[in-house]
């Protein structure tokens, strides 16, 4: 009886220290966990302004991409010197929005990882924006673009000049 | 006995309190101890990361740059960058770039920590930049994949590109099966020839008809895409044919016969216009049948002083399309480049004409405490593509 009495004690400790060692390690996870420090992205701020620069500086005709091409072939581009981010734009003056979009979309889409959010608007209106939602940080780039409108050409006289493109922001944000 | 029982519960009350108290201490001291140690570790690491942050942006920004000076060579340059400002990569200036010793670079990047830098494609790939699939610290492995072979001819001279061709390309080798050839011989060679993207040959100073089985068997090789590189002395005649030219030796072989200057510039081939090259024998190439398209690079000066008039002198140094393939000749393989080292410029060109494909680079076998990546956007050739810069300590 005595010896069932000790058997029954020793179990009730050894159940209470691996409740208080459980208390203890999760206490000291969590409180570990406040010294983790996250690091900065600045790899975002990088991914706006080389997006920028490079749609503004690689001209359609250049660019090695399907759907330009395609866009080319029907027509729909005529002007082959323009850079990325004027033809965009001058998609966006002409209403033709669908092109707008995909032309963004498909020139940048493989650039940005999947996890990371994505848009390009001009004059605050949004050409293309992915759907991820921004929880940490937002970067922006802006650039201003002008052009001469589709179809008009250079050579109208003072009284009859070529209808101009903008000038309109050009904002690119990535954000995660 | 009441008193008895009160004083043994009273002393049991004791020992439970004093254990209490040893455990707490106990306690409280590895509680202690574990933050101490660990919030030194963090400060230490923290450090370190922000020192590596600071450098990846420092190091991004510059390459990024155009550099200083505007026209920097590996000699003149004070900050190092190899884009036009707009991101677009200047191969001159990252050629340049590469020529610098890599110690010499950190220090004009103003960084202790080390470095590997590279580029990939939309889909992840490495890419070949102007022959380099990567640069930077050297412990980075940076493999090919491309099938290349190299022959030469089995003599006691120095062979100037063999362990270049084994160590960048795993080039499998072969000689003339002479006795002093350990490789797989002249026959092996030709008929394993279509299973190469690559092949270098150089003096390998066959017979003619030697010569003619390997003109015989090459000549196809090239015309369905395979890339030739041949050097020095190719037929004992001296006017062996083939690949739509001749190759003949030059009568004389004094210094002044072996004197050439470059005479056009060449996306592959790094040479200066009007530098002067000395050739260690002197070999040329006649035009016979492949017109307009072959490039000539370098001509003997011959007896001719004045630059106009060595334009049409005879070629040392030339290059061709064949078919789908091309066909790059060197009067030699060794050579005095006076403006700098041929052998760099030589095995330059052959990493970029090779056109292989680099494999992913691994950087597992990099001893790092800390590891910080830097992805920048840039232009390569009209293409996008991704720099992506490793900085460690």
């Amino acid at each position: 009886m005595q010896l069932c009495g000790k058997m029954k004690k020793g179990i009730f400790f050894t159940i209470d220290s691996i409740i208080a060692a459980g208390i203890i390690f999760v206490v000291i996870v969590y409180a570990s966990s406040f010294y983790v420090k996250e690091q900065p992205s600045f790899n975002l701020n990088y991914l706006s302004q080389d997006i920028t620069k490079t749609l503004s500086t690689l001209t359609v005709k250049e660019i090695d991409n399907e759907y330009i091409n395609e866009r080319i072939s029907s027509g729909d581009i005529t002007n082959l010197d323009n850079t990325i981010l004027e033809q965009i734009s001058e998609f966006w003056a002409d209403d033709q929005m669908v092109f707008a979009n995909r032309t963004a979309s498909n020139v940048t889409d493989l650039f940005v990882p999947d996890n990371i959010g994505f848009g390009i608007w001009i004059d605050k209106q949004t050409i293309y924006s992915r759907s991820t939602p921004i929880t940490k940080s937002l970067v922006s780039s802006k650039k201003i673009i002008s052009g001469i409108e589709k179809s008009q050409t250079t050579g109208e006289t003072r009284k009859n000049p070529p209808i101009l493109l903008g000038p309109v922001v050009v904002e690119v944000r990535i954000w995660n | 006995m009441g008193t008895e029982k009160n004083s043994i519960s009273n002393t049991k009350a004791q020992v439970w309190f004093t254990d209490f108290v040893i455990g707490m201490i106990v306690f409280s001291l590895v509680l202690i101890s574990y933050y101490t140690y660990t919030t030194n570790i963090s400060k230490e690491d923290s450090s370190a990361t922000d020192n590596l942050i600071s450098d990846a942006k420092i190091v991004s920004s510059s390459l990024i740059s155009k550099g200083f000076p505007d026209n920097w060579d590996a000699n003149t340059v004070t900050r190092i960058g190899f884009t036009d400002n707009y991101n677009r990569i200047d191969t001159t200036k990252f050629n340049e770039f590469n020529k610098l010793n890599y110690n010499k670079s950190k220090k004009l990047l103003g960084i202790s920590n080390d470095y590997f830098l590279f580029f990939v494609n939309e889909s992840g790939d490495v890419q070949n930049v102007e022959g380099y699939c990567g640069t930077g610290i050297g412990e980075v492995n940076i493999t090919y994949d491309i099938s290349a072979a190299y022959y030469y001819q089995n003599r006691d001279e120095e062979q100037f590109l063999k362990s270049f061709m084994e160590d960048e390309f795993q080039a499998i080798v072969y000689c003339d099966g002479g006795p002093k050839c350990d490789f797989l011989s002249f026959t092996d060679f030709l008929s394993d020839i279509n299973n190469y993207d690559f092949i270098v040959v150089e003096h390998p100073l066959w017979s003619n008809s030697d010569f003619n089985d390997f003109e015989d068997a090459a000549d196809p090789w090239v015309l369905a895409g395979g890339i030739l590189f041949v050097g020095g002395e190719l037929g004992s005649s001296q006017q062996s044919n083939g690949f739509g030219v001749q190759f003949r030796k030059i009568s004389g072989q004094s210094e002044s016969d072996r004197l050439a200057t470059v005479v056009n510039e060449d996306e592959f081939i790094a040479f200066n216009v009007q530098d002067n090259i000395i050739f260690r024998q002197a070999f040329y190439v006649r035009d016979i049948g492949v017109g307009s398209d072959l490039k000539d690079i370098a001509r003997f000066n011959e007896s001719d002083i004045e630059f106009e008039d060595i334009l049409d002198n005879k070629i040392a140094l030339a290059r061709w399309p064949f078919g789908s393939g091309k066909i790059f000749f060197f009067s030699d393989f060794d050579a005095d480049y006076l403006s700098g080292n041929f052998q760099e410029i030589l095995e330059g060109s052959i990493k970029k004409s090779a056109n292989a494909v680099c494999l992913p680079v691994n950087i597992s076998n990099i001893k790092r405490d800390n590891l910080i990546r830097t992805d920048r956007l840039v232009i390569y050739n009209s293409d996008q593509i991704k720099m992506v810069l490793y900085l460690w300590n």
